[in-house]
């Protein structure tokens, strides 16, 4: 037996029917008039019509929305062929569901039209694990982000963590103009949040430090960046402030602290405040990590000078004389 | 301490200062980084252009960025994101000095040994960074920059005078002679002259010019109030823990200080996570970083005794 020759089996028709009819896809053609002129067994199998009910009839009827098929209709003619495009199409027995077609258009020698091929399968099925895909995919960058704020905030103030706080802040420095890149640096610590925690209790702290959380993201703007540094530590980040500006910043949450008892119901309330470090690049520091340690000296240099201030600048002299 | 007003001793240091920059003439990324403006931000953008065209710089840079020198975690890509995220002075300071490094690469002279001079001039930078960072009356970038170079007049001295310098060597040695003492009998001034013209050639501000003629002050200071103070203060400082420079470490009572040095020297050292091994640690990376070898480095020292020396002698 001779090999089989690719040609002769394309010039045997009845070669041609068998493979167009074993095609799993429903294969459908129509003349230059869109009428239906072919219509294969996998065809009926998807659409459910007897071939006698779809012969001669505009291949439009098999499609749910006469929108959808003009689109179609509008790709094809544009790209002289469609890929796996989804379609809504009619059942004869059941609700309208969703096919995918791909298509192309038939020319003869002379490149006039005959009309068009269209390959139908029924993406039922795998529309609907693409569903469920697209579900479970959703719910998971849901609890992943959930985790990711788990992972990064604190869950008492809603704050960033400290190393959260300075990847954010690197983050901003690198995504800024170079040439506006002041940076603010700010440094809060409650003074003599012991005896609050000693006479009121744990949950009073706590309440406390939410609270004053709170007054530092009211005074922050939009794009500062606010932080949980330590037991009762808070940082903030100040993109494009000066030394002068976030020395305003922090003046103006030490004042709102001082300003409001944190209520703690029935009438009974508790009176804080704080001691601030303010620094900022270029002027204090040449880098975040730098400015934060200069911020953190100021603060101590707050807290000695007597709480309740904020603090902006070296008292070399003082400290060289030791 | 000024210049020497003796009229010899300044030809001979004008020959010395104008043949070294005949023959080492700094890249012009260095020459582009010293002159550029300390505080000016609208700078930086230039400063990481500039960089940037020098492709070996750039290398460098990247690697002492993304190693544990500095301990970033993030990964550091290219010459902007060093710029923004460890400052515009730091990545200067680091153009600066290994520009300088680079530039100055002696033959092998005798006792001398230009590993340890770098291990010694490295170490004195960043213990003076911590001190300028820990008193805060100079910035710590111009602190390294000042301690780095501070003993480049010596690399000059041998650079423009081989045969005098080896004399120099040799009364130390053979005739167990000060350094000190020997590099006056031989060249009649002292390479903290040379080095302060050489750093006034290379346009360097007034502050670190001064920082490298005076930084063997007749008495240290009893406080820290310039940065004239923090370099003369690290460079004894590194003395005493045996970090000391190429071949006169080979005196020990050369480099142990005659008087106590001021308190905040140590609480500088001390405030430094791990200390003076650390400091050491990290001076030996950025050699290693900067000049792209493993760094000859000094004998694991075995305590303050007097064996270090012959210890130290044997890896040289």
């Amino acid at each position: 037996m001779p090999p089989p020759d690719f040609i002769s089996l394309l010039s045997d028709a009845e070669s041609l029917q068998l493979m167009l009819f074993a095609c799993p896809d429903g294969v459908l053609a129509t003349d230059r008039n869109e009428r239906v002129v072919l219509y294969t067994g996998a065809c009926e199998t998807i659409f459910g019509f007897a071939p006698i009910e779809v012969m001669g009839q505009p291949a439009s009827r098999l499609f749910a929305s006469d929108d959808g098929y003009e689109r179609f209709r509008e790709r094809l003619e544009d790209d002289g062929s469609v890929s796996s495009m989804e379609l809504p199409a009619e059942r004869k027995d059941g609700p309208p569901f969703l096919a995918a077609i791909s298509a192309a258009l038939l020319r003869d020698r002379d490149g006039s039209a005959m009309g068009t091929v269209i390959y139908v399968r029924d993406h039922t099925d795998v529309r609907g694990i693409e569903d469920a895909l697209r579900d479970n995919n959703r719910r998971l960058n849901d609890m992943v982000g959930r985790l990711n704020h788990a992972a990064t905030h604190d869950q008492l103030t809603g704050m960033l963590y400290r190393g959260s706080a300075i990847e954010t802040a690197e983050a901003t420095m690198l995504a800024s103009d170079l040439l506006a890149s002041q940076f603010g640096v700010a440094l809060f610590d409650l003074d003599h949040f012991k005896a609050v925690n000693d006479s009121y209790g744990h949950l009073v702290g706590d309440q406390v430090l939410a609270s004053l959380a709170g007054t530092i993201r009211q005074v922050a703007r939009q794009h500062d960046i606010v932080g949980r540094f330590g037991g009762e530590e808070f940082i903030a980040f100040l993109p494009g402030a000066t030394l002068e500006a976030v020395r305003g910043f922090a003046e103006r949450v030490r004042a709102a602290v001082a300003e409001h008892r944190v209520e703690l119901g029935d009438g009974v309330g508790v009176s804080i405040t704080i001691s601030a470090g303010v620094a900022a690049i270029p002027v204090c520091a040449d880098n975040l990590t730098d400015a934060i340690r200069v911020a953190d000296d100021r603060l101590l240099a707050a807290k000695r000078a007597g709480r309740n201030r904020v603090t902006w600048q070296d008292t070399t002299g003082e400290r060289n004389a030791a | 301490m000024s210049e020497p007003v003796d009229f010899e001793a300044r030809n001979r240091l004008r020959s010395i200062v104008n043949r070294t920059t005949e023959l080492t003439p700094l890249k012009a990324v260095a020459t582009k980084a010293i002159q550029m403006a300390g505080d000016e931000r609208t700078a930086t953008m230039d400063l990481a252009t500039v960089l940037s065209s020098d492709l070996a710089l750039t290398s460098k840079l990247l690697r002492l960025s993304n190693s544990a020198y500095y301990g970033y975690s993030r990964r550091i890509s290219n010459v902007r994101e060093a710029v923004v995220l460890l400052g515009m002075r730091t990545v200067r300071s680091v153009a600066i000095t290994s520009g300088i490094i680079d530039a100055f690469s002696v033959q092998a002279l005798g006792e001398f040994d230009q590993d340890l001079f770098w291990a010694h001039s490295v170490s004195v930078g960043l213990v003076a960074e911590a001190i300028a960072r820990e008193t805060k009356v100079a910035r710590p970038e111009d602190a390294f920059t000042a301690g780095v170079i501070h003993d480049v007049g010596k690399l000059a001295m041998i650079l423009a005078e081989p045969k005098l310098f080896s004399e120099v060597i040799d009364l130390v040695t053979a005739e167990n002679m000060r350094y000190r003492d020997a590099e006056h009998a031989v060249f009649g001034v002292g390479h903290q002259h040379v080095g302060g013209r050489l750093a006034q050639r290379w346009k360097f501000p007034e502050t670190l010019v001064d920082a490298i003629r005076e930084h063997h002050p007749e008495r240290m200071s009893r406080t820290i109030e310039t940065l004239t103070d923090v370099v003369a203060a690290a460079n004894l400082a590194c003395n005493r823990e045996g970090l000391a420079c190429g071949f006169d470490w080979t005196r020990s009572d050369e480099r142990k200080p005659r008087e106590p040095l001021p308190p905040r020297v140590d609480e500088a050292i001390n405030r430094v996570h791990g200390g003076m091994t650390m400091l050491e640690e990290k001076a030996r990376a950025f050699l290693l970083h900067v000049t792209e070898r493993a760094p000859r480095w000094y004998a694991r020292r075995a305590g303050d005794g007097e064996e270090e020396d012959d210890a130290a002698r044997s890896v040289a």
